[in-house]
């Protein structure tokens, strides 16, 4: 409006502000508390979410999700058009070694599909016809465990049960995989195309193709929109359409996307909550402020400016605090969550928890937008008020702490009918405060669910026992009877894992813990130093299986060294 | 010429008792330049037309003019310009803004304005009113006397039409009560303002031009004019 001083305006908001400390400080706190919340939820959750997938594309040994086996050339062109698959390459798959896949893929799988799914990947894949690359993995078990590229390796690959020829190749490269061999079968050495044109005798291979879809198709979608588009070669020919690494992350995070958006939502509405509620509580002590400066001749714009100049105030320094606060939670202490919780014997995942400038810079935003909008919003309140409303604002303050201007005339009421006047005339705060508390544990608990259903070193102890013995009665000629795991009786019956066997295997060395499932299998966990003793100087048949190598060697001589060790 | 002039005014208030007819029909008029003084008992609504006068707050019924202007139509902002330009204001209590010293107290509504204060008049002011050894103190370490003093001082300072006073004296001694009734009353001849003061002080009632008494939310008799 015409002639207004602004300079008087900022200093009475200077003083304003500094008048009251206990206010700015928790004005100011809430903001940082607002912004270091919403920035390392988000940060936590998206790490998690990075390490989830993470974890399942190692577990998997790829980051595609959907394959085709015995793909035709045509329906790899057609495959490669559509929007929806990211990537597509070629897998082929066309013999053993040690117990490993002998491959060859394309340059799209490799680069795309596989190698993002390894670690410490050396050297380069096979490109001339007498190279080969290996998983570590399968190099220790060859008694190889300082590889050299260049070095030469003799390798027997078995192209079929009738053929099985030995080379000797030069080690070209060498990865690091996670693969969960029990699902997803054994990983891959990998040739070169030409290693295989040599080889192949005019043979055709059986060509799979690894696609990866779009992060926000599912399995199911995925596999009904290939089958639309392409031809099946005959009906034998299927897709097999997984889940995203993306869907999956946040499935085993919290149930679904639809999940995902209401607790985004839930963070956002709680956060935004403490931000109305706080401001709203100082905002009502000073409306008789308000009120009296107005009558003094302040207009709305002066006292925007006396508002918003101490709301941005407020937003500068709790921002700070809570950018300070955020990052150092967020760069100290979630990697070492992270990292302890899920990434325990799947690799290292340093590069997931980053600092994502973003997440910030977008918690900032939100929380000053909430504050400014509050803002306004009690400006609007004032003026709307007349400066005798706003003079009796306090009154009904005054009413609610029992210093009642409008005492009820005669004694007779009672406690509770106050109580619930009260209750009503400030219902708008008792919502916001019960909202909010509702919000305020809902997060809580959200956080110790988040943080409980994240750690999955009780998934990794379940899934992952180091051996098993597993009882086939139906076998049991197979099965060597010397080992124990059943005995016939007299009577004709039979008895699985008898308590004699069961007590003899908890008392050999490095033997931490057992457990049986009856009508199942038994399921036996050692720790490494015994596995290591029976993996030792031993050469191993791909169909050979863990369990059963292990369980073969238990009554050997090798138990009697392992016994000595102690 | 009418300065202030209510016409039909009625201010109902709704409580959890009832309704509570603070006016009830309240019509006057004062003249430029007039000294009047508002009597009537506790509560017989006094404040509440002092209020309506100064547009602070509306009326349930009728229309208050200020220097010709019907306030009630103006828009928020236009009436806080108007009243800051025209209307000098002393409340029964809560005067001061408490995060400001006395001086700054004092200035608000002319810095509000933008205008700078004429030095000589100030200078007299707080003289009149004994504020000088205060200029610097907050109104939290005044007494309630030093701190109406400091609200007449502030409403003289802008040289305000109309100066709309509610029990100016009622923190005062007698003696500086009288002074600062007289500071009051010379400022208004010699500016020309327009000054309505709300007082239980016969004494001072009869220092006025002209005595409106009140009484239950309506205007009594009006002959107690001089
Ligand atoms: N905000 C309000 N809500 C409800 N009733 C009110 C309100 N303000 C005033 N009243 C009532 O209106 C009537 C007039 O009040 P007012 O303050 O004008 O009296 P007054 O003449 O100034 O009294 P006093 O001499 O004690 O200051 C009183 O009955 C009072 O209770
Ligand atoms: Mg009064």
């Amino acid at each position: 409006m015409r002639n207004n001083n602004q300079k008087v305006v900022l200093c009475l908001a200077k003083k304003e502000y500094r008048s009251d400390r206990g206010r700015s400080i928790v004005l100011t706190g809430a903001v940082a508390f607002a912004v270091m919340m919403l920035f390392s939820v988000f940060s936590f959750a998206s790490g998690k979410l990075q390490t989830d997938m993470l974890r399942s594309a190692r577990q998997r040994g790829a980051v595609s999700n959907t394959t085709l086996e015995r793909a035709t050339q045509k329906q790899y062109e057609q495959i490669q058009e559509l929007s929806y698959i990211r990537h597509t390459g070629k897998y082929i798959q066309f013999g053993n070694v040690f117990g490993n896949r002998a491959a060859v893929v394309d340059d799209v799988a490799w680069e795309k599909i596989k190698s993002p799914a390894f670690t410490d990947i050396h050297g380069t894949y096979p490109e001339g016809k007498m190279e080969i690359m290996f998983p570590v993995r399968a190099l220790e078990m060859m008694g190889i465990s300082q590889p050299q590229i260049g070095m030469e390796l003799p390798v027997a690959i078995e192209f079929s049960e009738e053929r099985q020829e030995e080379f000797v190749f030069r080690l070209s490269g060498y990865y690091t995989e996670y693969i969960d061999t029990s699902q997803y079968g054994p990983p891959d050495v990998y040739f070169s195309q030409a290693f295989l044109d040599a080889v192949s005798d005019g043979e055709e291979w059986d060509v799979t193709l690894f696609m990866r879809q779009d992060d926000r198709v599912t399995g199911r979608q995925v596999e009904q929109k290939l089958y639309r588009d392409i031809a099946m070669r005959d009906i034998k020919q299927r897709f097999f359409g997984n889940n995203t690494s993306v869907e999956v992350a946040v499935f085993t995070m919290v149930g679904g996307f639809d999940t995902l958006f209401m607790i985004t939502v839930v963070i956002l509405l709680s956060a935004g909550l403490l931000i109305y509620n706080v401001q709203y509580i100082f905002y009502e002590r000073r409306i008789r402020e308000y009120g009296l400066l107005k009558t003094l001749g302040t207009t709305r714009k002066q006292l925007c400016a006396i508002v918003f100049w101490q709301t941005a105030v407020t937003i500068l320094r709790g921002s700070l605090l809570g950018m300070l606060a955020g990052g150092m939670l967020v760069l100290l202490v979630l990697p070492l969550l992270l990292s302890r919780m899920y990434l325990y014997r799947i690799g290292s995942a340093a590069g997931m928890i980053t600092f994502r400038p973003l997440f910030l810079v977008l918690s900032v935003l939100f929380v000053s937008c909430v504050a400014f909008l509050c803002s306004a919003l009690s400006i609007r309140h004032t003026m709307n008020l007349t400066p005798v409303e706003a003079a009796n604002y306090q009154k009904l303050e005054a009413a609610y702490t029992g210093k009642s201007v409008y005492r009820q005339k005669g004694g007779g009421f009672r406690l509770w009918q106050m109580a619930w006047r009260n209750m009503w005339r400030f219902r708008r705060r008792f919502l916001v405060s019960a909202v909010c508390l509702t919000l305020g544990l809902l997060v809580s608990l959200g956080v110790v669910m988040l943080s409980h259903g994240v750690d999955t070193a009780n998934e990794i102890e379940s899934v992952y026992w180091d051996m098993w013995v597993n009882s086939d009665i139906l076998n049991t000629d197979y099965y060597d009877i010397s080992l124990g795991s059943h005995r016939k009786n007299d009577d004709g019956t039979i008895t699985i894992f008898p308590q004699e066997f069961l007590e003899k295997i908890q008392a050999l060395p490095g033997i931490a813990e057992s457990a049986v499932t009856r009508g199942g299998f038994g399921q036996v966990k050692m720790n490494e130093e015994a596995l290591a003793l029976f993996m030792r100087d031993y050469e191993w048949p791909w169909w050979i299986d863990w369990a059963t190598f292990v369980t073969a060697e238990l009554s050997g001589e090798q138990l009697a060294e392992g016994r000595n060790l102690q | 010429m009418k300065v202030l002039e209510t016409r039909n005014v009625r201010k109902i208030y709704h409580t959890p008792s009832g309704e509570v007819h603070a006016l009830d029909g309240v019509s006057i008029s004062v003249e430029d330049g007039q000294f009047v003084a508002i009597i009537g008992s506790s509560g017989s609504g006094k404040t509440t037309l002092l209020n309506m006068l100064g547009g602070l707050d509306n009326p349930t019924d009728g229309v208050v003019f200020v220097r010709g202007e019907d306030i009630g139509r103006l828009k928020v902002d236009e009436l806080t310009v108007f009243r800051r330009r025209n209307i000098g204001f002393v409340f029964q209590n809560y005067n001061l803004v408490p995060v400001l010293n006395v001086y700054e107290n004092i200035m608000l509504p002319l810095q509000l304005d933008g205008r700078g204060p004429d030095e000589r008049f100030f200078e007299q002011i707080i003289d009149t009113l004994k504020l000088r050894e205060k200029l610097d103190s907050m109104p939290h370490m005044l007494s309630g006397g030093q701190q109406q003093r400091v609200a007449i001082a502030r409403a003289l300072s802008a040289k305000p039409a109309v100066i709309l006073a509610d029990e100016p004296t009622g923190n005062l001694d007698s003696v500086t009560g009288m002074e600062v009734v007289g500071l009051l009353k010379s400022s208004a001849s010699l500016l020309h303002q327009t000054i309505v003061v709300v007082t239980h002080n016969e004494e001072i009632a009869q220092m006025t031009d002209h005595i409106i008494r009140i009484e239950d939310g309506k205007v009594r008799g009006g002959k107690d004019e001089e």
